[in-house]
C-alpha cells in the first residue's frame, strides 16, 4: 500500500513566504504602500496652493463644529454646577452686589466731571473716539495648549459677522486677535504667542515699539524708538498702526528691563476666561479713524 | 452583522478623537496634557490591535490635532506616522504583554514623540536634518573604514 501513497520523494522545505499571514503581518505589509502613497497625496495637496487653503478652511470648519459638538455637554454641566452654586450663596451674593452697586455709583458721581471734561478736550484735538464701535462678546470653547502654541477656540464665527485680524478683549485688556474664521468657530491668537506681532506704545515715555510674543508668559518689547527712555511699571497700550487693534487699548506694564530686553506682563492672565470681546471695526473705518487723529496731531 | 462590526471597528478611531478634544480643555497645574495624552490610545492600539488603527486613520488624527493646536496641516500626522513604524519595532519586544514592560515602553515612546515635537516646533531642525543625514551616510563611510580597519590589520 505504500508503494501507491509514498510515490514521490518528500522534497526538502524552501524558504517561503508565509501563505496564511496574520492580521499584524498583513497590516505590516500594507504600512509602507500607504505611507508612500500617503506622503505623495499630502505633498502634492501641500505644495498645491489653492487647494490646500480650501481643504485647511473646510477642515477647520468640521473640526470646529465637531469640537463644538463635543464641548457643548461639558459647558452645559459647568454652567448646571455654577448656578446651583449661585442658588445656594444667592443671599450672601445679593449683598455683596448691592454693596459693589453703592460704591461704583458713588465713583460715577466722581467720574462724571472727568467724562465731561474728556468729551471737550476729544473735540477740541480731534481725536478719535471708539465708542461708536460695536463689540461681540462670544463664549471660549477651549484651550488646546500644547506648549508652544498659545491659541483660544471661541464659539462664534463667521455666521455672527466675525472677520479675520479682528480684535479680542477682555475689560483687562488685549487678549489678542482673530487667527482664523470659521463659520461656528474660530481661532484667537493670543499676544504671546511666538507669532503675534502688535504695534504698541509706552504712557510715559510716549514710545513705539512691537510687542513680539515669544511663547513664555512675558512677551517682548522690539524695535523700539529710544529703549534708555522706557521706565520700569510703565503701561503699555496699542499704538493704532498696523490697522488690527485701534489705539490706547490697554496691553500690560513693563515688568522687567534686563541686558536689553523688555519684558512686558500682559494684564490678561489668559487663564479660566470664559467670555471675550471681539471688536467689531473694518479696516476702513480704522483708517478714517486714525487719518482723523494724526490730524488732530 | 458585517456593518456594525465594521463600524466598531471604527471606535478605535473615535476614542483617539474624544481623547484630544478631551485633552483640549484641561490641563493640570497651568501644564498641558494635551501633546502626549491623546497618544495613550494612539499606542494601546498599536500595540494590541494595530490594524484597527491602520495608518490612514492615524493621518485624520493628525490633521484634527494640527486643526485644533494650530499646525501647519500633515505635520503630526506625518509624525504620527512614523510613531507607526516606531511602534512596529517595539511591538514584538512586547508579546509578553507584561504590563510594567508595554507601560515602560509607552514611555519611551511617547518621549521619542515629543523630542520630534519638540524639535520641529523650536527651529531645531538643521539639527534633526543632520541627524538624518548622519544617519543615512553611516552604511558608506563605516565599509570604507572597515576596509581601511581590515588594510591596517594586515600591516599593524
Amino acid at each position: 500500500m505504500a508503494l501507491f501513497i509514498r510515490h514521490k520523494k518528500p522534497v526538502p522545505l524552501k524558504p517561503t513566504a508565509n501563505p496564511y499571514p496574520s492580521r499584524f503581518q498583513r497590516w505590516r505589509q500594507s504600512l509602507s504602500i500607504t505611507f508612500i502613497l500617503i506622503l505623495f497625496a499630502g505633498g502634492t495637496l501641500r505644495f498645491y496652493r489653492p487647494l490646500y487653503d480650501i481643504f485647511q478652511q473646510e477642515f477647520f470648519e468640521g473640526v470646529g463644529w465637531a469640537h463644538r459638538v463635543f464641548v457643548h455637554p461639558f459647558h452645559q454641566t459647568r454652567a448646571f454646577f455654577k448656578d446651583t452654586y449661585t442658588f445656594i450663596h444667592l443671599k450672601e451674593e445679593h449683598a455683596w452686589l448691592k454693596a459693589e452697586n453703592e460704591a461704583l455709583k458713588w465713583k460715577l458721581q466722581s467720574l462724571f466731571p472727568l467724562q465731561h471734561e474728556n468729551a471737550i478736550l476729544r473735540q477740541r484735538l480731534k481725536i478719535a473716539s471708539f465708542e461708536k464701535y460695536g463689540h461681540l462678546t462670544a463664549r471660549v470653547l477651549s484651550e488646546p495648549y500644547d506648549g508652544f502654541h498659545h491659541f483660544f477656540l471661541i464659539a462664534s464665527g463667521q455666521k455672527e459677522g466675525l472677520e479675520k485680524n479682528q480684535a479680542v478683549l477682555v475689560p483687562e485688556g488685549v487678549v489678542g486677535r482673530l487667527e482664523k474664521v470659521g463659520r461656528y468657530v474660530s481661532r484667537v491668537l493670543l499676544l504671546n504667542d511666538a507669532s503675534s506681532r502688535i504695534p504698541v506704545m509706552t504712557t510715559i515715555s510716549g514710545q513705539k515699539a512691537i510687542l513680539a510674543g515669544d511663547g513664555s508668559f512675558l512677551p517682548t518689547l522690539v524695535y523700539i524708538g529710544d529703549i534708555r527712555k522706557i521706565q520700569q511699571g510703565e503701561d503699555i497700550v496699542t499704538s493704532g498702526l498696523g490697522g488690527i487693534f485701534p489705539p490706547g487699548l490697554p496691553i500690560g506694564r513693563v515688568d522687567d528691563i534686563s541686558n536689553g530686553k523688555i519684558k512686558v506682563r500682559p494684564h490678561v492672565s489668559f487663564q479660566g476666561l470664559e467670555w471675550v470681546h471681539i471688536l467689531r471695526m473694518n479696516a476702513e473705518g480704522f483708517f478714517e479713524e486714525l487719518s482723523t487723529a494724526l490730524e488732530g496731531e | 452583522m458585517n456593518f456594525l462590526s465594521s463600524l466598531l471597528k471604527t471606535l478605535p478611531f473615535f476614542s483617539v478623537v474624544f481623547m484630544m478634544m478631551g485633552g483640549c480643555m484641561l490641563s493640570i497645574g497651568g501644564y498641558p496634557l494635551l501633546p502626549a495624552f491623546f497618544l495613550i490610545p494612539i499606542y494601546y492600539w498599536l500595540v494590541f490591535r494595530p490594524d484597527w488603527l491602520p495608518l490612514w486613520s492615524l493621518v485624520g488624527v493628525g490633521l484634527i490635532y494640527d486643526t485644533l493646536v494650530g499646525n501647519e496641516m500633515g505635520f503630526d500626522s506625518l509624525l504620527l506616522m512614523l510613531s507607526a513604524f516606531l511602534a512596529l519595532y517595539i511591538r514584538p519586544f512586547l508579546i509578553s504583554y507584561r504590563f510594567p514592560l508595554i507601560w515602560a515602553a509607552f514611555g519611551i515612546y511617547s518621549f521619542g514623540y515629543l523630542i520630534l515635537y519638540g524639535l520641529f516646533h523650536t527651529g531645531i531642525s538643521p539639527l534633526f536634518t543632520s541627524w538624518v543625514y548622519a544617519v543615512a551616510l553611516y552604511p558608506l563611510v563605516a565599509r570604507i573604514l572597515n576596509h581601511i580597519h581590515l588594510m591596517l590589520q594586515v600591516y599593524v
